[in-house]
């Protein structure tokens, strides 16, 4: 069972993500609705994967939020949003990931990339 | 007032007018006639206004009005009509003239072009409301998926996911809503594959073939373009095949005329093709009125499998 991080700050988005990840027989670590306590979290226990929405309550938003996260941790991302214009995309790449998901979110597409990005971590632990 | 009436002014690559104390235009240079294609006399008409945008009008005559009797500086936008009749953006700026007297003589205004950055305001205001609507659709669509939960009769489930399936057919054409228009090739094509998904475990033998003409509708058109997909894509996985397996088909044509949209199985048919226009069932009265909506004609013919076209 892996553990995952959901940084949402809609409450029922959160709820979403969370039933569904569970459905897939992971564990939501903690969900932390700002940038600010989702680095505490990861300080705290490291998850498996993190699942980040762009834009947060608090000051730092879910790029810079990562940024902050890979000064001390590798772990993958994927990243929920709104919208994805380039510039967002190019700024997110710099925080080593390229996995994006657009609201409203596919539940199949979430799930497989879910599936995905923890694979990929367990093949780069070997 | 001599300064107004130098070749230099009609060398700069501004918009220049002058006003006298009762904002009568009294000169423009060469670079306003050929931007707004209004002659000194045209623009010192009576009938100026005329020009101005109708819903800039007030706060554009209240404000110049204003500067006149104070004989202060002013700086206001407003759509200006060329005599192209096309509408575009200026920035007016003007500074009070006096003369060696010191007496009030009138404006002294350069008026620019603001159309692009206007242009850009208003495609970041659209990104962001599409980006507030794509949220609150995806609130809209959580909320119904952790209401599923609670439902335990199948009949009820199976009324319950098409409910999803239509909102979700809506949510789709925002996110796929660019600019003004959506890309019609990719909506249709994550539409269908949502469809199938959810009923992906009774019809995992119906192969779905697509071929969609690459284009745009106006967000308008496509929200009940993609409720009438969702509804005739629904239907066959749901009722064209007995378990058997089959086929359905999308194609999507456009041409300087029309749309035409064809969804098609091999499946068993419908005993008499008038039952399903005046069906009671929801999802043909959706698609009689959303076909009305599209001022659309609907053609269903039910010969070895069920054949709709859809024409607007």
């Amino acid at each position: 069972m892996s553990k995952i991080l959901v940084v949402e700050d809609d409450a029922v988005l959160a709820l979403f993500l969370k039933k569904n990840i569970e459905q897939l027989g992971h564990k939501v670590m903690e969900v932390q609705s700002s940038g600010q306590g989702a680095i505490n979290a990861v300080s705290n226990e490291k998850p498996d994967l993190i699942i980040m929405d762009i834009k947060l309550m608090g000051s730092i938003d879910g790029i810079q939020t990562m940024i902050e996260i890979r000064k001390f941790s590798e772990i993958p991302v994927i990243y929920v949003s709104g919208h994805f214009d380039e510039s967002v995309k190019l700024k997110a790449q710099e925080t080593q990931s390229s996995t994006f998901m657009s609201k409203p979110i596919d539940l199949e597409e979430f799930k497989e990339r879910i599936n995905k990005a923890l694979a990929q971590a367990r093949e780069n632990k070997k | 007032m001599d300064y107004y009436d130098s070749k230099w002014l009609d060398n700069l690559p501004v918009l220049v007018k002058v006003s006298d104390v009762s904002a009568s235009c009294v000169y423009v240079n060469r670079k306003w006639v050929e931007f707004t294609g209004y002659s000194l006399k045209q623009s010192s008409d009576d009938d100026w206004e005329k020009y101005i945008h109708e819903k800039d009008k007030e706060n554009y005559f209240k404000k110049i009005k204003k500067a006149h009797i104070e004989k202060e500086e002013y700086s206001v936008e407003m759509r200006f009509m060329k005599n192209s009749y096309e509408f575009w953006w200026l920035l007016d700026c003007g500074k009070p003239l006096f003369d060696e007297f010191g007496m009030y003589v009138g404006h002294f205004s350069v008026c620019t072009d603001i159309s692009e950055s206007k242009k850009q305001e208003r495609e970041l205001l659209n990104r962001e409301n599409q980006h507030r609507i794509r949220n609150t659709m995806s609130v809209v669509m959580s909320m119904l998926d952790l209401h599923s939960d609670y439902i335990f009769q199948e009949n009820d489930k199976g009324v319950f996911t098409d409910c999803q399936n239509r909102i979700s057919s809506i949510a789709l054409a925002h996110g796929k809503f660019y600019s003004s228009n959506v890309l019609i090739k990719t909506y249709i094509s994550e539409l269908v594959a949502r469809v199938k998904n959810s009923y992906f475990e009774n019809k995992a033998e119906v192969i779905v073939k697509i071929e969609v003409d690459e284009t745009e509708l106006e967000l308008e058109k496509a929200m009940p373009f993609g409720l009438i997909i969702n509804e005739l894509v629904t239907n066959a996985f749901k009722h064209a095949f007995d378990g058997s397996g089959g086929e359905i088909y999308i194609g999507f044509y456009a041409s300087k005329e029309n749309y035409i949209l064809m969804v098609s199985d091999n499946g068993k048919g419908v005993p008499e093709e008038k039952q399903l226009t005046a069906s009671s069932t929801l999802g043909y009265t959706l698609i009689n009125a959303l076909t009305r909506q599209l001022n659309a004609t609907l053609e269903i013919v039910s010969n070895e499998g069920l054949k709709v076209q859809i024409r607007f």
